[in-house]
């Protein structure tokens, strides 16, 4: 964000119009690589992002401002948040399709901007290339073409020469195999926060 | 199975984003199709990676712009005055604390007003009785009293008069009759 320094210290005096110009720069970043991930859910990601600018406003007069901007405080705030709702609804929500535990894991530190949380999407890009190639070539097919490739399901069954119905089979079996490939080489995909 | 599994979505042809529901309807399918049952939120979570590692869930605008206007910036807005709760509840305490003073104000103005009228020789019981809200009454019941007593006065100050100036004309006429 352009001259975030002092959009920040005026935000911190009272400035709603400043406030609103680091909601808008930095709250897609948080949904997007914070938030889904860890929540696996839109509508409770929408709820902690709303949680966690309200809770930045009233804290933002005792932020200190340091070479890394205001990005990693609002992000330590908004996996705080997050963690309070998965404690909240109970060890069953935290199961469901969150899979923060595996960005953690591919990249070599915490991203501290969104430039970097991109950076760490390339890097996890590539541990999943290597992962589809310990796998059944089969398996690593549609996992590429129906999740990577965007491919429909009609292409898919079609590049794989096997009915729509039995695609399906194929994919629920491919995320089997994928998620046992990340146990055997320690990436974790989903646990426990 | 938590609940949300239990729910059967439909398979659309192209789920576009990582949190798609159809994600879930298709893994549930190949489930069935597999002869197998339970969860299936590890599976999930496989996809989900896969979809954010091709293209993450995005923000869209209009919920960007619902999320601050329809929760955020009402909360850090400073109401107007006349939308403040403690203003409303303290009005009613103000309005009731101004009209006591109003009407206590006149009533100690009535008072003043009875004691400069009443004089000063005027017995204690009077003056109570004046600054009482039947003063008026109490005015004209002493007003009857004193006119009496003046009117009785009044008629033996002119009868000692009238005696004086006769005793005066009979000393002249017989001092006139004298050579």
């Amino acid at each position: 964000m352009p001259e975030e320094q002092a959009v920040v210290a005026r935000a911190a005096a009272g400035d709603r119009r400043a406030f609103e110009q680091i909601y808008r720069a930095y709250a897609p970043t948080l949904f997007s690589y914070v938030l889904v991930p860890m929540l696996g859910d839109r509508d409770d990601a929408h709820d902690c992002l709303r949680e966690t600018f309200l809770a930045a406003y009233r804290h933002l007069a005792t932020f200190t401002w340091h070479e890394g901007g205001l990005y990693p405080w609002l992000k330590t705030l908004a996996k705080n948040k997050a963690r309070d709702l998965l404690r909240a609804s109970g060890r069953r929500q935290r199961l469901r399709g969150a899979f923060e535990e595996h960005l953690g894991t591919a990249g070599s530190s915490e991203p501290k901007n969104p430039a970097e949380e991109e950076l760490q999407r390339s890097a996890l890009r590539v541990r999943i290339e290597s992962v589809l190639g310990d796998l059944n070539p089969r398996y690593a097919q549609v996992l590429r073409l129906r999740l990577l490739e965007d491919r429909s399901r009609e292409e898919c069954a079609a590049a794989l020469e096997v009915k729509v119905g039995t695609l399906d089979v194929l994919l629920f079996r491919a995320c089997k195999s994928f998620r046992a490939a990340c146990d055997k080489l320690g990436l974790v995909v989903a646990t426990e926060l | 199975m938590s609940p949300r599994n239990a729910q059967q979505t439909p398979v659309t042809s192209q789920p576009e984003s990582v949190l798609d529901p159809a994600w879930e309807g298709a893994l549930r399918a190949g489930q069935t199709e597999d002869g197998e049952a339970g969860s299936v939120d590890a599976e999930l979570a496989v996809i989900h990676l896969l979809r954010h590692a091709r293209a993450p869930e995005p923000l869209t605008p209009a919920a960007l712009d619902r999320l601050w206007s329809g929760g955020i910036a009402p909360a850090i807005s400073p109401l107007p005055w006349w939308k403040r709760r403690w203003l409303w509840g303290a009005l009613p305490a103000v309005a009731t604390a101004a009209l006591l003073i109003v009407v206590l104000r006149e009533g100690s103005d009535d008072r003043a007003l009875v004691a400069a009228r009443t004089p000063a020789a005027a017995p204690d019981g009077a003056l109570v009785a004046a600054a009482t809200p039947s003063s008026a009454r109490a005015l004209e019941r002493q007003f009857a009293q004193l006119e009496g007593d003046a009117r009785r006065d009044l008629g033996g100050r002119v009868d000692r008069g009238r005696g004086v100036m006769r005793s005066q004309l009979l000393a002249q006429a017989s001092a006139g009759d004298k050579p």
